[in-house]
């Protein structure tokens, strides 16, 4: 399965150098060794976002209906809970990626065994990710019209059954633009996280592009980036607005 | 029986460490059957006391009974249980975005144990008693106000209460789609038999169908009772003050303030207001007045309510006569149980 996705990002990549050479014929095209580490850079690339941003976006989602539920006036109003999560936001969205990643080490090692690598990445990436997503879940859940919320209260419903058939039921379009723009950012820290053994298109720009100085190099990445970014954000804008009504 | 009970309710909120007490003290009962209108100007706290009824709000004290029994001594599961058999309606509808009317209506009653096939079945009938069969699967937003409001009230009778708790639910609605939701309470009202609690700031919603009425003016209730009586004979300032805004009388007071010449006087007239009660609206009043004094009337201003099915008027009168035959009318009126006024 892995191979077989792999293959087939390979294939897309390949068209895209093929499609960029036309215009800004490339030295590095005719070097297999570069094209194969293209290929893997992207892939990892890919991984490393999918795999943090599962976990995170779920985390992420519960932490951000904890905060709502939990704040003043909320459905289930707690001081200490919301005090506790609010601050673990504040904290690690205050704290910069590239620190974070050391800060992370600790943790990581005692989670999934190692700190280095695209594995040992995955966990300070999630730390990265949730807090802006939660936040992005917040306002998401805060443009819910309290009138629903009074509505259900009046039908007899749980507080659990306000949170999944009003809160993320309603809030779902929001919830889709959260997400977009959540990948978009975390697609920004697996650069960063690439340069400190997680690999990646980061990793690949600046060994290539930086060090060897290969401009072309250098713009495939970014083209490879924008690509990933416009398919995150246009299926999530179509999404969107499929589900608005 | 008594549907609802409040007794002593209070409810005081904190704004900026300051108290502001939104309701003092007031007590209410609602018999089954009722349709029971609370009204006052915004602010005068009647929806944080319908809000009480279903403990959106927990009052501050007194005791909230519904159906005979306490809710505020129910725990958590059982107050939701009992707030199922209390529907609501709201000013701006609440309706889900996201679901299409027959969805919206199915809300309520996913997880009541029902089957597939009489959630669907109790949703038809729902849609055919609000006349919306046709809209079970658009959204919301393509739907006019007048129906977004039909839906709530559908969804709010889902689980077949026997309370229909309606918190502003014709404010946001032209006077015509007015009309036709309270046309449509009052079926709920009488076919289903649902005792129905109204919030509103509009007298005439209240003059339309509600049989009892509580006026509230500072969180108090000054004055409650039956329709007929507090039309026919109010006490309280506020509450003269909302029933003249149903009906256009004051304008005769404008007129003689501004020295108007319909309302000017001979020598030999008065002028009289006369306002007939329930009870003596069938007496062929003028008539007899004509036959048994020497006088001539003449109508200046006539208006005629229907309230529960029976009529209470508003007239403003001159009689033109000696003063003996003028002073012998009045009396002769008084005696019928009309009240008169005279206006100058």
């Amino acid at each position: 399965m892995g191979s077989q996705i792999s293959h087939i990002v390979e294939f897309i990549i390949g068209k895209i150098i093929e499609l960029i050479n036309n215009f800004l014929p490339m030295e590095f095209m005719n070097n297999p060794i570069m094209i194969r580490g293209l290929v893997q850079a992207t892939w990892e690339t890919i991984w490393m976002l999918l795999i943090s941003g599962s976990i995170a976006l779920v985390l992420g989602l519960v932490v951000g209906v904890i905060v709502t539920v939990t704040n003043k006036d909320g459905l289930l109003e707690n001081k200490v809970l919301y005090f506790i999560f609010d601050k673990f936001i504040n904290f690690f969205r205050a704290v910069p990626f590239v620190i974070l990643i050391p800060l992370m080490m600790g943790l990581s090692r005692l989670l999934v065994g190692t700190a280095t690598g695209t594995l040992g990445m995955i966990v300070t990436l999630v730390f990265g990710i949730i807090p802006f997503f939660a936040r992005q879940v917040q306002s998401a859940l805060a443009d819910v019209d309290s009138g629903l919320i009074e509505a259900s209260i009046s039908m007899g419903d749980s507080p659990f059954q306000i949170i999944t058939r009003v809160y993320l039921r309603e809030s779902i379009p929001g919830l889709i633009r959260s997400i977009s723009m959540t990948l978009v950012s975390a697609l920004g820290l697996t650069a960063m996280a690439g340069q400190v053994g997680g690999g990646g298109l980061g990793a690949f720009a600046i060994r290539y592009g930086y060090q060897s100085q290969e401009v072309d190099a250098t713009w495939t990445t970014v083209v490879i980036i924008l690509l990933i970014v416009v398919i995150i954000e246009s299926s999530a804008n179509y999404f969107a607005k499929k589900l608005t009504h | 029986m008594e549907k609802v009970v409040l007794k002593h309710i209070s409810k005081t909120f904190q704004v900026k460490e300051q108290d502001v007490h939104a309701v003092k003290d007031v007590s209410l009962q609602v018999e089954a059957g009722d349709i029971f209108g609370v009204i006052g100007f915004s602010g005068a706290g009647k929806s944080t006391l319908i809000r009480c009824v279903n403990l959106l709000e927990r009052p501050t004290s007194g005791e909230v009974w519904v159906n005979g029994k306490n809710l505020l001594e129910l725990p958590a599961k059982s107050l939701r249980e009992e707030r199922k058999k209390i529907g609501m309606i709201f000013q701006h509808f609440n309706l889900m975005r996201s679901r299409t009317v027959a969805q919206n209506i199915a809300y309520p009653l996913k997880g009541s144990g029902k089957s597939k096939v009489e959630i669907e079945a109790k949703v038809k009938e729902l849609l055919e008693l609000v006349e919306l069969a046709d809209k079970a699967k658009a959204y919301p937003s393509q739907l006019s106000g007048g129906q977004k409001q039909r839906v709530a009230i559908a969804r709010a009778l889902a689980n077949d209460p026997s309370i229909l708790l309606c918190d502003e639910a014709t404010s946001a609605l032209d006077p015509q789609t007015t009309q036709s939701i309270l046309q449509l309470l009052k079926q709920v009202n009488e076919k289903l038999n649902v005792t129905i609690i109204i919030i509103t700031h509009e007298m005439a919603v209240v003059k339309q169908i509600c049989n009892r009425v509580a006026i509230m003016e500072a969180g108090v209730v000054v004055e409650q009772g039956n329709i007929l009586d507090i039309f026919s004979n109010p006490q309280n300032q506020t509450t003269k003050n909302f029933i003249n805004t149903t009906t256009s009388i004051n304008e005769i007071y404008e007129m003689i303030e501004e020295e108007n010449p319909l309302v000017k006087l001979e020598d030999d007239e008065i002028m009289l207001r006369l306002t007939y009660g329930s009870s003596n609206t069938d007496e062929p009043m003028m008539s007899e007045l004509v036959n048994r004094f020497n006088l001539e009337f003449n109508i200046v201003f006539a208006n005629v309510e229907i309230l529960s099915s029976t009529p209470i008027g508003n007239l403003v009168v001159k009689l033109k006569g000696s003063e003996t035959d003028r002073n012998a009318a009045v009396r002769y009126i008084k005696e019928q149980g009309v009240k008169v006024e005279v206006l100058n």
